[in-house]
């Protein structure tokens, strides 16, 4: 076929990668031509073959992803292959990493953008600090942190970050609140970890470049935890999140107990589009009130095993679903609330025992009649 | 309506409507950018293309010269094949030679819709078949140096289309 490279690049653009597969085994030419490097990831997670390393160390190819399952020296396989790719590499996932090689990597890799390192147990020494800004990273994954040493990621070295996401305990800590407020570009943050620890030396940080924030707990925020989160950020009245991120447009969060989700106050965060509470204990009135006082409010998710889903969509047409509806008090008590509102029950068949909506019911009718 | 005479490798003379004729790039580029006057009578010499091919093409052309822009597409996203017109269909089923030589041609005209719907076409045919197969089909000969078959094979393994 004597097609000239720039048609081929177009023939191949029509296809599934699985035909771009196939067409690198077709000939010496098509094997260059077939998958560009900027759609391939390397993935060499779980490889340990030497033989395999050696092969792609003797290769001319220039990877843009990689991903490796551990850079433990600067002598081993993976370090070889990461200098090898040192210009090219754009996005890199370590499955674990000691101190030293993970700001070796940042420093010295001029075009990464992203990089993910899972379970990075080692990073402990204060003195971790990037030699010189990373400009380039835009995105950072972090792992499996332990609990006292995220304020040690010095962050703040990523000028250009965009998106963080950290897994682990302990995660929002002050340190790194005074980390996050520096970077200006950083609009999506994403925390996952056993508990929220801030503590009470935290001054209130007000962070307004980030849109989105999502939090996944293992274990429940009780009142205790989040009344010392309101006591670290001064308004009483407030959730915690609200004072911190008053710009937020999407907000998530799971496991929330039963007595802690009126605790949670929305009404400072009067750009929030979207709400999202998994496992959360109960919707009551200072919720409700809350969501009828954000205007920008189009999609609440709140899923419970009590009570299942309740969503909520744009005025004037709300729309309340969800099982606690089930109950005509409960129907009752949001007719009043929400005049406007046009209940949807949930489809037939899914039957409840009644006695989980009665704690809603009564909540809501009392809270009514205290009105009146 | 204006024309334009245009001139094959074989020296063969096409009278064409200069609007059918802008269908082309090169054409177009000429006409309006480099300032060649057609009026002198004078044929635009087309080297690369021969006689039986830009008969063809212009046929296309013809078809097509209404068509609108065509709207941009995202360039990642694998392209879709099935939204060939029947009439294009007709028009490309031809030997495999006769297909690619009007590749070449719409490629030295600069005729980029033409050049997409062949793609399409060729990319159809690559569909689901083995290397073998593929082989066979474009007659293609395999000349890999010995070993190297085994080594993309093995570097296939390990890649991965980029999700994010």
């Amino acid at each position: 076929m004597d097609l000239p490279t720039e048609i081929l690049e177009i023939i191949f653009s029509h296809l599934e990668f699985k035909d771009r597969m196939s067409a690198t085994l077709v000939c010496h030419r098509w094997s260059g031509t077939a998958i560009p490097l900027r759609k391939v990831l390397l993935k060499l997670a779980g490889c340990w073959d030497r033989s395999v390393y050696e092969t792609f160390l003797a290769s001319d190819r220039r990877y843009r992803h990689l991903e490796v399952p551990n850079i433990m020296s600067d002598i081993c396989y993976t370090s070889k292959l990461i200098s090898k790719f040192r210009d090219s590499l754009e996005t890199l996932e370590v499955g674990s990493v000691n101190e030293w090689s993970w700001m070796n990597a940042l420093c010295g890799l001029p075009m990464l953008q992203y990089l993910c390192l899972r379970c990075p147990h080692v990073i402990n020494s204060p003195n971790l600090r990037p030699k010189r800004p990373c400009r380039s990273m835009r995105s950072l994954t972090i792992d499996e942190i332990d609990c006292n040493l995220v304020g040690d990621l010095c962050i703040s070295g990523l000028p250009n970050l965009e998106t963080l996401e950290v897994a682990g305990t302990g995660v929002l800590d002050d340190r790194l609140l005074q980390d996050l407020k520096a970077l200006p570009k950083l609009r999506d943050i994403k925390f996952k970890g056993k508990m929220l620890d801030f503590n009470n030396h935290a001054e209130s940080a007000t962070i307004d470049q980030i849109r989105k924030v999502e939090i996944r707990t293992s274990v429940r925020i009780d009142d205790e935890q989040l009344l010392q989160l309101t006591k670290v950020f001064p308004a009483m009245d407030s959730f915690l999140i609200a004072m911190a991120f008053p710009a937020l447009v999407s907000l998530r969060m799971n496991y929330f107990k039963s007595s802690a989700a009126g605790s949670v106050r929305l009404a400072n965060l009067q750009r929030l589009e979207e709400l999202h509470l998994e496992e959360h204990g109960g919707l009551d009135l200072h919720l409700l009130e809350d969501f009828a006082t954000l205007p920008k409010l189009r999609s609440v998710k709140l899923g419970s095993p009590q009570f299942d889903v309740l969503s909520f969509q744009p005025r004037p047409s709300l729309q309340l679903c969800g099982r606690p509806l089930h109950t005509e008090g409960g129907r009752e008590a949001v007719r009043k609330l929400l005049p406007e509102c046009d209940l949807r029950l949930p489809a037939d068949g899914e039957i409840v025992p009644l006695r989980y909506f009665t704690p809603f019911s009564k909540m809501v009718e009392g809270r009514c009649c205290d009105g009146d | 309506m204006s024309t334009i005479k245009l001139e094959t490798s074989d020296g063969v003379k096409f009278t064409v409507k200069t609007q059918v004729a802008k269908c082309s790039g090169t054409i177009r580029t000429m006409l309006e950018d480099i300032g060649i006057n057609p009026q002198d009578g004078e044929a635009i010499p087309l080297s690369n293309v021969h006689s039986t091919i830009l008969q063809k093409i212009l046929v296309w052309a013809e078809h097509h010269v209404d068509d609108p822009e065509p709207p941009r597409e995202d360039a990642d996203a694998a392209k879709r094949t099935d939204d060939i017109c029947s009439w294009d269909e007709d028009f490309l089923k031809v030997d495999q030679r006769t297909l690619f030589d009007v590749m070449l041609a719409a490629n030295y005209l600069d005729m980029k819709q033409l050049i997409a719907v062949c793609c399409k076409t060729v990319a159809n045919m690559i569909k689901g078949k083995t290397a073998d197969q593929i082989r066979r089909t474009f007659n293609i000969e395999n000349d890999f140096p010995p070993g190297e078959e085994d080594k993309i094979r093995l570097r296939n393994q390990f890649c991965e289309e980029r999700s994010r």
